[in-house]
């Protein structure tokens, strides 16, 4: 009787906890799917960015440019002069994270500046894929990814934090998205503009640091075919 | 005064060897010009192969300013020659030519004279430095425009476009007095010398051992370091910093200077009381 | 009327690393004068003519250009001074007119082009006026040295060996031109030279220097004057030429090495007796050369 009892009590347990999981699965399933429905709103738009690069051993000045975007992730950014745009994420949009085979995995529920936000697990099922994991903070909401963490295999891990404005519009896009990353630094090669008198001087800085480009955006002008043209002329 | 000066100036305009600093950097100049505008694209990527892991490069950074930047780290050894060919030829060519037995018995003194001719060398190497500023941004720009500089040292430094003249135009300033201390070395040798070789080719060699002695790390040379007046010629470079070390460049400056002043000194000092046997 | 000394030169000295080049020259050269300056190669000359130009500072002595210390009034003396010193070197890479311009404006002056020209002139280089001096031959350099010498229309000419190089007829040229200079320019002049012909047409003063030191200072006409003389008397019967003249009680008179001449130092109003008193004892005389003493002491020198 005894040991029945504890049988029982082992089998609801082991039920309930596949019932949770399957729960959970579906959960975060559900969740990603809100997150892409609500951006597949939007299919073009124009914006002004602002770019600024804080990498230890890199120094330049913040951009003011202007940004195009459109669906399924195509992305051109314009700035006078030169500018350095993160290698990954620029053209980040949930429909192009999401769209091989891949399992999400719900974590749980977190506070992550100042709202409460749902923590998914996103793993690539295919090997070949870059990705190791990424991790997703999003805001069930709005419907909008507050963050994002991802590992790779190749370049380290790399996060997005999205800032949205307070006031909630039909096109919910952030107006600002830091960017941190790992960046290596080479020994330079002196090359062209090379600096002879220092190269006698220890470098100072770490050889693995980690690099932030904070984009801010405004005047978002959101399907109103302002960014057609500009990919018109690219695709020709 | 102003009329020795004017005379000395027009003694070293008259001759060909003046020109051919000119001639040089009017040649060299547009040739790494256009070198870089065919070949300057590879040049870029390859110097910047580490920051190309990490981010995506918008824009173009080949333009008239970097190339001139790079003609001024580049030609940092070479003009010095071109100096020296006409300021070590000031006083010894004189020597050499026997003409300071016309010169040395007009009605003026060796101070003055010495002095007009001192000036005239400086006021030709401004002359020189302004050709070489002039023809590298001008023809630099109308080949390749104008746009942001990149300028590689430990740390990657982007200057905006509208940020960039001026740290050029400070950077020939600065440069002009480097190559005024190159001047006033060779005038000082060529105080000393009755043909003009010897003063040339004596700056030239003071000039390359201080620079590889200030190249080569090792302790007993970091103690000279500070005493090689080659060591403070580079500091133009100072200005394509953020924040830029105007300490930094000041000192620099005042070393030149003083440098200066001391060349002077000497090349007066033995001027003065030489015998004059050519 | 007293002589004006223009140049006085007091004791001077010069050595270079142990060489004593100059060692105690005293002269004075008075205005109008044409002084000749003597010397072998060698002697101190130039070492002289340097300090005097300020290009050579003595080691001691003392130097006065119109009784001025030069030491102390350098430049105000040297705007009275034209002088070539040794060769005639200008700026080969202008033309000889720029290169009087550019000197007269040295020497405080402001050249005019009728004035350039004039000089040039003076010197027989007006047609070459524009060419550049390294194209010059020797002969016009000196011409071109002695102008820029002159542009500034000195009260002082020094000419350090104007004529050395030159060919029969340019010195001519310039012993004219110095002429002209002292006659009609009434200018000081400061000739030196290693030949004493050269001196003796020209200069009415002179100083033989050698090793540094003054031999002979004076009257060109008195020293080349004096009575004693030597000469070598060329006759057909050279026994009987010797027995005439010691018949003469000249016991000096001896054979030349050679064999048919007769040298003898007799003083000047000798020579006519002799030469009578050779042919009246029936000897031919071929030849008589004579040499004044100076002459043959500066030869000696030399």
């Amino acid at each position: 009787m005894k040991k029945h009892f504890r049988f029982s009590i082992l089998l609801v347990l082991a039920i309930l906890t596949f019932k949770a999981s399957v729960a959970q699965e579906k959960n975060a399933a559900l969740i990603l799917e809100g997150v892409k429905k609500k951006f597949a709103l939007v299919n073009e738009y124009e914006a002004s960015v602002k770019i600024k690069v804080d990498v230890n051993f890199v120094k330049i000045p913040e951009k003011s440019g202007k940004i195009w975007y459109m669906q399924p992730g195509k992305v051109v950014v314009k700035t006078p002069g030169f500018s350095l745009l993160p290698k990954r994420g620029m053209n980040f949009t949930p429909n192009q994270l999401f769209s091989g085979d891949y399992t999400a995995l719900y974590a749980r529920e977190e506070q992550y500046a100042g709202v409460t936000t749902q923590v998914i697990k996103v793993i690539p099922n295919s090997d070949a894929d870059d990705i190791i994991l990424s991790t997703l903070w999003i805001d069930t909401q709005r419907n909008v990814i507050r963050k994002l963490e991802t590992t790779t295999k190749s370049e380290g891990t790399f996060s997005m934090q999205f800032r949205f404005p307070a006031e909630i519009k039909t096109y919910d896009l952030p107006d600002q998205i830091l960017f941190n990353f790992d960046i290596r630094k080479n020994e330079l090669p002196l090359g062209l503009t090379g600096d002879f008198e220092n190269q006698g001087n220890k470098d100072k800085t770490p050889k693995n640091s980690r690099g932030t480009v904070t984009i801010t955006y405004l005047n978002y002008l959101v399907n109103q075919g302002k960014a057609i043209p500009v990919f018109q002329k690219k695709s020709k | 005064m102003f009329s020795l000066i004017r005379i000395e100036l027009y003694k070293i305009f008259s001759r060909i060897r003046t020109f051919i600093g000119f001639i040089a950097i009017g040649l060299l100049v547009p040739l790494i010009q256009v070198a870089l505008f065919i070949d300057g694209e590879t040049y870029i990527e390859f110097s910047l192969q580490n920051l190309k892991e990490a981010f995506d490069f918008q824009g173009n950074l080949l333009n008239g300013y970097l190339a001139c930047y790079i003609i001024l780290a580049t030609l940092y050894v070479h003009i010095p020659f071109l100096i020296t060919l006409v300021t070590g030829d000031l006083l010894a060519g004189e020597a050499a030519g026997g003409t300071f037995r016309v010169l040395l018995t007009r009605p003026v003194s060796r101070t003055k004279l010495l002095f007009a001719k001192f000036i005239s060398g400086l006021i030709y190497t401004a002359a020189l430095i302004f050709w070489m500023a002039l023809i590298s941004l001008l023809l630099g720009i109308a080949i390749m425009g104008t746009g942001d500089l990149i300028v590689i040292k430990n740390t990657v430094y982007i200057f905006a476009e509208d940020d960039v003249l001026w740290r050029l135009l400070a950077a020939f300033g600065f440069g002009l007095i480097a190559m005024w201390c190159v001047a006033s070395l060779s005038f000082m040798f060529s105080s000393f010398a009755d043909n003009s070789i010897g003063p040339i080719i004596l700056t030239m060699t003071v000039i390359i051992s201080f620079i590889v002695i200030s190249a080569i790390d090792l302790s007993l040379f970091r103690v000279v370091k500070p005493f090689l007046f080659t060591n403070y010629m580079g500091s133009w470079k100072l200005f394509f910093e953020t924040p830029v070390n105007y300490d930094k460049i000041l000192m620099s400056a005042g070393a030149l200077i003083a440098h200066i002043i001391l060349f002077f000194g000497i090349a007066w000092y033995n001027f003065k009381k030489k015998d004059i046997l050519t | 009327m007293e002589k004006q000394p223009v140049i006085e030169i007091r004791d001077l000295y010069k050595s270079y690393k142990g060489f004593d080049a100059v060692k105690g020259i005293n002269l004075t050269v008075y205005k109008g004068d044409v002084f000749g300056f003597l010397g072998p190669n060698g002697a101190g000359k130039s070492t002289t003519i340097r300090m005097m130009m300020s290009l050579i500072k003595p080691t001691s002595g003392e130097i006065r250009i119109f009784g001025k210390l030069l030491s102390e009034e350098r430049e105000s003396i040297l705007r009275k001074i034209g002088a070539i010193v040794e060769k005639p070197d200008l700026y080969g890479f202008m033309s000889a007119y720029d290169n009087l311009r550019l000197l007269g404006k040295m020497s405080g002056i402001q050249p005019t082009h009728a004035g350039i020209m004039d000089v040039l002139e003076l010197v027989g280089l007006k047609d070459r006026a524009k060419s550049k001096v390294k194209t010059f031959s020797h002969g016009m350099k000196q011409r071109v040295g002695l102008a820029q010498a002159l542009i500034h229309d000195p009260e002082l000419i020094i000419l350090d060996e104007p004529t050395t190089g030159l060919d029969p007829q340019g010195m001519v040229e310039i012993r004219d031109l110095i002429l002209k200079l002292s006659k009609e320019y009434h200018k000081t002049i400061l000739l030196s030279s290693h030949i004493l012909n050269e001196v003796e047409l020209v200069a009415n003063r002179m100083v033989i220097i050698n090793k540094g030191k003054v031999a002979i200072e004076g009257d060109v006409k008195e020293l080349l004057n004096r009575d004693e003389m030597k000469v070598t008397i060329e006759v057909s019967d050279i026994t009987k030429g010797v027995e005439v003249i010691k018949n003469r009680g000249l016991s000096n008179a001896m054979r030349d090495t050679a064999g048919n001449k007769i040298i003898l130092h007799i003083s000047q109003n000798e020579m006519a007796g002799i030469n009578r008193a050779l042919i009246e004892g029936g000897v031919d005389v071929v030849s008589v050369v004579p040499l004044r003493t100076l002459e043959e002491y500066f030869l000696n020198l030399t």
